[in-house]
């Protein structure tokens, strides 16, 4: 029986940079926006094979909705429950239908080279062993591009302040991935790319679980 | 021009060059079809629905959109729509899964099965199907962010017509979805036409 002793493991996301963590089904982890106005590009995988992923797509018709809501799944493209959204302590904007910047979004609006998020989980997940992997749609968390009804998104400045954050579940065990979006071009982190966090809670003592 | 008959449930599949059009036909109306493309120099390389969005700054496909690649290369461009102009790029292609869930057991045609077949024609492997842009399907997102598989409204002989862009190999479904409800005469014919 776990006991309600939790530990806590704090991983600082750098302002442009990327952080992952493996986690067991169960384990809950909080993603916090550290000063403001800061989206993220949240991915997971499943651990034995990583070809398993969330996959906006899937979620969207397992749950009958477009934006993440408390309570709900995010499902792998297997439509197998890989997160639950447990708690939403921001005004609640979040996104599913943008893809991840990468090197090519940026080529188009800068010199030279850009960080992008979708550099930022390769980088991850190479260090995990994983050097080839598909790029999936991500959940992009704290990320305010709301769409009107003739179907228009419009990429508008993160609503968050410092510390709010949210908490899924891992329903599989699964590595997760959180890159601090380097978005500077258009408005969608107030031009001002900062760090996120996240952070691992687990369950201590009982028989034997760490 | 050649036309070929898509018997429901089942798919279709050819290389198309650079500039050549073709033309999805719902023949008796009120069916969907997913719609894949591929590089055909490199099929690592395929239409995205996820850069498409986000490039296009909105979500529902419509006449003169470009479609993207995942590495953000036009790969088609929607040139001629005779429908009421209802498509979808949001929802998952049908799978297996998805009818095991729906209680039909693993039986049941799919279009991620449709697309592996035909994928396997042209000499390669697709585990996981890409976000299909779902011709014709009428899928809206409510003002409150529900996602509402809406029915068909295309009628017999609506048309959308589409031109590649790169050499690519093109895909089509005719969607076996008879559980959920958005095809209301059931899963019927399609037909496609290639112009030279």
């Amino acid at each position: 029986m776990a006991t309600d002793v939790q530990r806590r493991d704090y991983v600082p996301g750098p302002a442009r940079e990327g952080r992952g963590t493996q986690l067991k089904a169960g384990q809950r982890f909080p993603c916090i926006d550290i000063e403001c106005q800061q989206c993220g590009d949240l991915f997971a995988f499943f651990r034995d094979d990583v070809r398993e992923y969330q996959s906006a797509e899937h979620t969207s018709v397992w749950n009958n909705a477009i934006f993440p809501r408390i309570g709900e799944q995010f499902v792998t493209n297997r439509r197998r429950p890989i997160l639950t959204f447990l708690a939403d302590d921001t005004p609640g904007r979040h996104d599913m239908l943008v893809a991840a910047c990468d090197p090519i979004r940026f080529e188009l609006g800068c010199e030279g080279w850009h960080a992008s998020c979708q550099e930022n989980l390769e980088e991850v997940m190479a260090g995990f062993g994983h050097e080839e992997i598909e790029i999936p749609q991500p959940i992009n968390v704290f990320t305010n591009i709301p769409l009107d009804s003739e179907g228009i998104l419009h990429q508008e400045p993160a609503l968050t302040k410092a510390g709010d954050s949210i908490t899924l579940r891992a329903e599989l065990d699964c590595y997760v991935v959180l890159t601090a979006c380097p978005q500077d071009i258009v408005p969608i982190n107030a031009k001002n790319p900062t760090p996120l966090a996240l952070e691992i809670v687990r369950e201590v003592g009982g028989d034997g679980a760490s | 021009m050649t036309r070929t008959e898509i018997p429901a449930r089942t798919g279709w599949s050819a290389a198309l060059t650079q500039g050549q059009r073709f033309r999805v036909i719902d023949v008796q109306g009120g069916q969907a079809a997913d719609l894949w493309a591929f590089n055909s120099a490199d099929v690592d390389e395929f239409l995205s629905a996820h850069h498409t969005r986000v490039i296009n700054g909105e979500v529902y496909p419509k006449v003169d959109w470009t479609f993207y690649t995942n590495e953000r290369r036009p790969i088609l461009e929607f040139v001629e729509d005779t429908s009421p102009g209802r498509h979808d790029c949001l929802a998952a292609a049908c799978d297996k899964v998805r009818y095991e869930h729906l209680g039909v057991g693993s039986d049941h045609g799919s279009c991620e099965e449709n697309l592996q077949a035909e994928s396997r024609r042209h000499g390669f492997e697709v585990r996981h199907a890409p976000q299909p842009i779902n011709v014709f399907a009428n899928f809206r997102v409510s003002p409150e962010g529900s996602f509402v598989l809406h029915e068909c409204v295309s009628e017999p002989g609506d048309a959308a017509t589409f031109e590649a862009l790169m050499d690519c190999i093109i895909v089509l479904s005719a969607c076996p979805q008879d559980v959920v409800p958005f095809q209301p005469g059931g899963p019927t014919d399609m037909a496609v036409e290639v112009f030279e």
